[in-house]
């Protein structure tokens, strides 16, 4: 197993045991190898004082080569168990007395060295030289046993693995016990980590068990999931108020659509009306196009054949009821036809169409001639643009708004009809201008209103139904009109289109 | 055969009768001139039914002027009935009419009507239209050959 990949607790304890089974190995190495050294220090000071001393006292055997003392010398080993075999050698390496002089030859060593001290096993061969009076004579050997103090090096070794063996113990026992101190924060932080990531719980905290490095990282740990909850909870409202804001824009955009759908079915319903209403309008104006006009017919066509037959005959003054009996029927007849203009107005699709106004005005101008013979009239008109509209609704505008011009200038030797195109407020705006008998402005508001007249019908007739009929016309196109005047100074009507716009537009 | 009628008036309105009586014997049209009060009156005249089954389709005017507002069945459908059948379709039909309703117009030309002409208030101006009306389809305008109905 790969030691990276090992539980933190593991890790520690291997990691405090490893250092502290070394340390304890080292120490025990060196103590191990101190003792050799020191009884191998005291074994070579013995035997060697031992054996240096028999030398001397075998000195002079060996020099006198006697045998016999220097047997009786070497038996005194006997004593000393330690010493396994001895011997005495010339100078000249050939052997003068052994101990245990029963021993065979061959387990000595054949020649003599000078001075040695060798381990062979589980023994040690010492020579030491031999002097008589400060004259080498010979060389000693003694063959030490080892036994006693292997004995003693195994007995020190068994004891210093001994406690090897407890220092470990102990030192796992307190390795356990410290890396808790460490692996405890740890692994209570890992702990709260899984918790949080598996369950997506951010209000637990890990628990803190001091204030070093891992408490700091418990605080920061615990800190930063308290922001992530914070943030969580931010979230959660802001989620849930978005969730609620979507919830009331459903709400309100299902009620615009329940609100759309009643207007819908509202519009339906009130365009149905709106049908019917014009319908029965249509039927009505049928029938005072038809039923009224016939017998205004008739009531024209027997004054005049009355006339036409007796009026020679009739006093003046029936004839002058006569007359004013036609003019009756004329001015109704004339009524009954604005009044159906007007209410034509609107109700029959207006078209669009290029008009030329300039040619439209010398069309109505052509349809007053009846009324301009004989007058003297000075027109000023102005070349005007082509507009967008309804030809004869335009037509309508024009002959009602030059109509009057001709007919309050009147009373003028010399009558100014001016027509030309002004701006107004960015807007153009066509004017008819005439010097004639205008009319006072406080009666503006009345100018455009069905059935109001600003004249006496003795002074100028008229049905109180031709500016009505203009307004309404001007005001369906989308254009707005008014009126400038002062009384016997002459008035100016103004008014706007839509489709005169646009022309200037596009050109 | 010179009894025979050259103009049927259909009109309701006794002032009208009146009045386009009178026009007419100013011009000395009238004395050929047969007058009927409704639509039903003009479809028995035209088709020889009824009151008129004695009369015979080779003998039809050379005009009809059509009011347009009748009782019982009115001047369109009068109009319809006429242009609509083989034995009738070839006799010329003038629409004078009160009424100034541009649908009326379109439908009696739709219908196949030859003249279309709306009532002058002005009775100078009626008198004047009469006058015209009766010259030109009694004198100017050449009537189709007679026989050329089918039989019913």
């Amino acid at each position: 197993m790969d030691f990276r990949n090992l539980p933190i607790k593991r890790k520690l304890t291997t990691v405090i045991m490893l250092t502290s089974t070394v340390v304890l190995l080292l120490t025990a190495a060196a103590f191990v190898v101190y003792e050799v050294v020191n009884i191998r220090h005291n074994l070579r000071i013995n035997s060697e004082a031992i054996a240096v001393i028999a030398a001397e006292e075998s000195g002079a055997a060996v020099a006198s080569g006697d045998q016999k003392v220097a047997e009786e010398i070497l038996s005194h080993f006997s004593a000393r168990r330690q010493i396994l075999l001895s011997a005495l050698y010339f100078k000249d390496g050939r052997m003068l007395a052994r101990y245990p002089n029963t021993a065979p030859l061959e387990v000595f060593p054949a020649t003599p060295v000078e001075n040695e001290f060798v381990i062979d096993g589980r023994a040690v061969n010492i020579f030491v030289p031999v002097s008589q009076d400060n004259k080498l004579v010979g060389a000693m050997y003694l063959k030490w046993d080892l036994s006693q103090p292997y004995q003693r090096f195994a007995w020190y070794a068994g004891s210093v693995g001994v406690i090897l063996l407890c220092s470990l113990a102990i030192a796992l026992a307190i390795s356990n016990w410290l890396q808790r101190f460490i692996s405890r924060p740890i692994l209570e932080l890992a702990e709260t980590a899984k918790a949080v990531s598996i369950k997506k719980d951010y209000r637990v905290r890990a628990a803190k068990f001091g204030e070093d490095e891992l408490g700091l990282l418990t605080d920061a740990f615990n800190h930063m999931l308290t922001q992530i909850d914070d943030r969580d909870a931010a979230l959660r409202e802001s989620e849930a108020q978005l969730r609620q804001a979507l919830q009331a824009a459903e709400a309100a955009s299902a009620q615009v659509r329940a609100l759309n759908a009643e207007l819908e079915q509202r519009v339906g319903l009130r365009t149905a009306e709106l049908a019917a209403a014009n319908q029965e309008l249509e039927a009505f104006t049928y029938s005072v196009s038809h039923d009224l006009r016939a017998p205004l017919r008739h009531i024209a066509a027997f004054a005049q054949i009355l006339d036409e037959e007796y009026g020679k005959s009739a006093p003046d003054q029936a004839r002058h009821y006569l007359a004013r009996i036609r003019k009756g029927a004329q001015d109704m007849g004339r009524l009954v036809d604005d009044l159906l203009n007007l209410s034509r107005v609107g109700r029959a699709g207006a078209k669009h169409e290029t008009v030329d106004l300039n040619r439209l005005i010398d069309d109505v101008r052509a349809e007053l001639r009846l009324e301009t013979d004989g007058r003297d009239i000075q027109w000023r008109v102005a070349a005007l643009p082509p507009a967008q509209g309804d030809a004869g609704l335009l037509k309508q505008v024009f002959a009602n708004l030059i109509s009057n011009a001709v007919k309050y200038t009147r009373p003028r030797r010399t009558a100014v009809i001016e027509i030309d195109l002004e701006q107004v407020d960015g807007v153009p705006a066509i004017f008819i201008r005439d010097n004639g008998v205008g009319f006072n402005m406080k009666y503006a508001g009345k100018l455009f209103g069905i059935f109001q007249r600003l004249h006496r019908e003795e002074e100028f007739e008229g049905t109180g139904v031709g500016l009505a009929t203009v307004r309404r016309i001007v005001e369906l196109d989308g254009g707005r009109i008014w009126a400038q005047a002062e009384l016997d100074k002459g008035a100016t009507f103004h008014f706007t289109l839509n489709g005169l716009k646009a022309m200037r537009n596009d050109s | 055969m010179n009894s025979a009628i050259e103009i049927l008036l259909v009109e309701d309105n006794a002032d009208d009768v009146e009045l386009t009586l009178r026009a007419l014997t100013k011009h000395n049209l009238a004395n050929k001139i047969h007058v009927v009060r409704d639509g039903e009156e003009a479809l028995d005249f035209l088709f020889c039914r009824g009151a008129f089954s004695s009369r015979s389709f080779d003998d039809q005017p050379k005009v009809v002027l059509l009011d347009l507002k009748l009782p019982r069945v009115d001047g369109l459908e009068v109009l319809r009935a006429v242009k609509s059948d083989p034995r009738t379709k070839t006799v010329p039909v003038v629409v004078m009419t009160s009424s100034g309703q541009q649908r009326d117009m379109v439908e009696s030309y739709q219908l196949g009507v030859n003249s279309y002409i709306q009532k002058p208030i002005n009775f100078g101006e009626f008198q004047e239209v009469i006058r015209q009306l009766g010259y030109y389809w009694l004198a100017v305008n050449q009537p189709p050959p007679s026989g050329t109905s089918p039989k019913a």
